[in-house]
């Protein structure tokens, strides 16, 4: 390959690296922005992992779906209508139709054990945290909160555990 | 004395590298995140700036070095993002990524080491898109099909040598070290099925067998065998042997492994195909005229001779046919390394001058 060519090549990849790079944390910190809705969470499974502390969960709303739908069997994706009740967000149904008909709405794909799966399962803590995050269980004080984008995708913005807030400092 | 120098200066530079990440691992989360993405930012692309600046040196090291640091940052801005925006998602489309971004680092790069990681990168993306499925949960149970499709994988490497060769020999020698490296795993792995019982019939498994693996896999190894047969390498009988010899391993592997009764001739008949492979592959390495692939394969022979003889030493009988078995083959390979010390060039190279 000629210098030349090569050196297009070093530039093309640089391109490559803003643009995607730099879009894909534009468009996560613009979804940071948006409007926050607080989804219930069970089961900790606290980890200690190369790269950070993380908290691993389950959103109530994977029950509650499967009250609605089956998860063995359905067609993914699927759309769950969610309503507020007592501060916290629940499902109260699948969705049908336009996008009208309920908002906001959850999008849900199936995983390998065929439960719905929310596309968010894990929330980085302060490693100083992570042994009290440990100890905690869950209560109607614990919850996630995060915005959802115009598909429906979860964006977790912070852990509530017990009333106190887990997230980086300027989001708390 | 130079080397002494450098050696204790190497050690003080990894110390320093170490200890600077570990200061700021220590305080990770006191760090602002727009910090930690700058920061992250500035390293990916100050890497391809050192290679566009050491881009016109004659010694094309120092910019094959930024690439690789390019292609170590790729992985870490993704696990960074995911870090602080709490993100989780399939693995294998975080390493494919990486594969991708690793891809033209691979071609403007001199050497191959850069092709290493891409291959790399795509061997590790499609075990992580495999093992998502439940592929290698089965693993042990006879289920191949794992192993049929990183064998097709090593034989389209194989196949992609001469093709890029022309253009970029680094990269070449590259494929051609994962594509053997690859297919010597699946044989490895295949002669363990050989060697061990199921208790059920391929037909009654409780997973799908999926014929479509075994399909790509012989289909890219007629297209290698055909390309071979064009092209007329060095030690072109030896070649085509050997990729006989595999597709007999790993197809021979599904056929009759539950019977528990001819486990004593599925052991023989699978030890006897590796060792026939390992010949073959030690016939064309020599015919190639590389040392090192041929002194690998009768290693690998040797070893799995050991191995052979430790399945069968079950009680005396065993023990017997498996010494007098694996002492014959040991007999057999000095037998042949004298016979072809004139025909071989390796073994002619080993004899007088040196490597």
């Amino acid at each position: 390959m000629s210098p030349t060519l090569g050196r297009r090549v070093l530039l093309a990849l640089a391109l490559a690296d803003v643009v995607f790079f730099g879009g894909w944390v534009a468009r996560e910190e613009s979804l940071r922005r948006g409007g926050r809705i607080y989804l219930p969470i069970e089961g900790y499974d606290p980890r200690d992992l190369l790269s950070g502390h993380y908290v691993r969960f389950q959103l109530v709303a994977v029950r509650e779906a499967a009250n609605f739908l089956e998860p063995r069997g359905a067609i993914a994706p699927q759309m769950f209508c969610i309503e507020v009740k007592e501060g916290l967000y629940h499902v109260k149904g699948l969705r049908m139709g336009s996008a009208s008909s309920c908002s906001p709405f959850l999008r849900a794909t199936l995983d390998n054990t065929a439960h719905w799966d929310f596309g968010i399962d894990r929330f980085y803590v302060d490693e100083r945290l992570a042994n009290e995050a440990r100890r905690i269980q869950a209560n109607p004080n614990t919850y996630l909160v995060a915005t959802v984008d115009e598909t429906g995708a979860i964006h977790a913005v912070d852990l509530v555990v017990n009333g106190k807030s887990f997230g980086p400092k300027g989001m708390r | 004395m130079r080397w002494v120098v450098w050696g204790i200066a190497s050690v003080g530079g990894l110390a320093v590298a170490v200890g600077i990440i570990s200061v700021i691992a220590a305080n990770w989360d006191d760090i602002p995140e727009k910090l930690k993405l700058a920061a992250c930012g500035a390293l990916l692309l100050g890497s391809l700036g050192g290679a566009w600046r050491t881009s016109r040196l004659e010694n094309l090291w120092p910019r094959d070095l930024f690439l690789l640091f390019h292609c170590g940052m790729v992985p870490a801005t993704i696990g960074l993002i995911a870090q602080i925006y709490h993100l989780s998602g399939h693995p294998w489309r975080a390493v494919g990524l990486c594969a991708v971004f690793a891809l033209p680092a691979a071609i403007v790069a001199k050497q191959g080491l850069l092709t290493d990681v891409f291959i790399g990168f795509l061997t590790l993306a499609l075990g992580f898109f495999l093992s998502e499925y439940h592929w290698f949960d089965n693993l042990f149970q006879g289920d191949l099909r794992v192993v049929f499709v990183y064998a097709a994988f090593g034989l389209v490497l194989l196949l992609s040598v001469s093709a890029i060769r022309g253009a970029h020999f680094g990269a070449s020698a590259a494929a051609k070290r994962w594509g053997i490296g690859l297919l010597a795993a699946t044989a490895v792995a295949a002669s363990g099925y050989w060697a061990t019982a199921s208790s059920r019939w391929l037909g009654q498994q409780p997973y799908p067998v999926l014929r479509w693996p075994m399909g790509i896999f012989l289909a890219s190894a007629a297209a290698l065998s055909a390309q071979l047969w064009w092209t007329r390498p060095p030690a072109l009988r030896a070649r085509l042997a050997a990729i006989a010899v595999l597709t007999l391993l790993l197809c021979g592997a599904l056929v009759g492994r539950s019977d528990e009764a001819n486990l004593l001739l599925r052991q023989f008949v699978g030890f006897g195909l590796f060792a026939a492979l390992c010949i073959a592959v030690a016939f064309a390495a020599a015919g190639s005229g590389s040392k090192l692939g041929t002194n690998l394969a009768t290693l690998t022979l040797a070893g799995r001779v050991f191995v052979f003889y430790l399945e069968l030493a079950k009680n005396l009988m065993t023990t017997g046919i498996g010494l007098i078995v694996t002492g014959l083959v040991c007999l057999a390979v000095a037998y042949a390394w004298w016979r072809f010390r004139r025909t071989l060039p390796v073994v002619a190279l080993s004899r007088g001058a040196p490597g």
